[in-house]
């Protein structure tokens, strides 16, 4: 099972409030979308309850780009 | 836990102050109270004649009982408000009303913690919602 980037970019852009258009799994969180601790956290625990995997703090903390937290989830679910 | 030993953990004080006892039970749920004397600042214009405990300190009550879940990782920080989620007010909260507040942690991660919490008075509910905080260093000099 692999994640599905298009739910992942729609939860990342209702969390944030910027267009799903603007988000590639290149896309920095807090660089390039504003994103705050919080808004990192809450995305994480958004997939975390949607997937049922829990990514540890050094997961969480080690995310930088969109691309890194679907890779996180996806490492969970392999 | 009465109100001294709370104040050993919350930094808030008067007329800020509003938990008067807590317990935390073995699902490490957090039971708290607060009596609504009718003297609290908040009511003196909320509304004139007719006193009603505004949302907000609702919101607030909850939080503190919240915040004391977290008494663990409390020492020489502070909470703050990050969100503030599906909150629902559903009857009024008056003078003489003891509220009994029951709050749970439900998500931890770095410094936020996200919590459940209702407000109830005699089983009747008030107000739930969830709320997230964030742990800051305490940096105040004179605490």
């Amino acid at each position: 099972m692999q994640v599905n980037e298009n739910l992942v970019k729609s939860i990342i852009a209702n969390k944030i409030g910027v267009s799903e258009n603007e988000i590639t799994n290149a896309t920095k969180l807090v660089a390039d979308l504003g994103a705050d601790s919080l808004d990192v956290v809450e995305i994480s625990m958004a997939l975390e309850r949607e997937y049922n995997v829990t990514l540890s703090e050094d997961e969480t903390a080690k995310v930088v780009t969109v691309g890194d937290i679907i890779a996180a989830i996806n490492s969970h679910l392999n | 836990m009465n109100r001294e030993e709370i104040k050993q953990i919350l930094p808030h004080r008067e007329p800020m102050l509003l938990v008067d006892e807590m317990t935390i039970d073995e699902n490490h749920v957090a039971h708290a109270q607060y009596h609504v004397t009718g003297e609290e600042f908040f009511l003196k214009g909320h509304f004139p004649n007719e006193p009603i405990v505004p949302g907000v300190i609702q919101c607030e009550i909850m939080a503190q009982s919240c915040a004391l879940l977290m008494k663990d990782d409390l020492a020489g920080k502070l909470t703050l408000y990050t969100a503030i989620n599906n909150v629902r007010f559903k009857n009024l909260l008056h003078p003489g009303d003891t509220a009994e507040i029951e709050a749970k942690l439900t998500y931890r991660k770095l410094n936020i913690y996200v919590c459940e919490a209702k407000l109830s008075v005699g089983g009747k509910l008030c107000a739930m919602g969830e709320l997230s905080f964030a742990l800051i260093p305490d940096t105040r000099e004179n605490k």
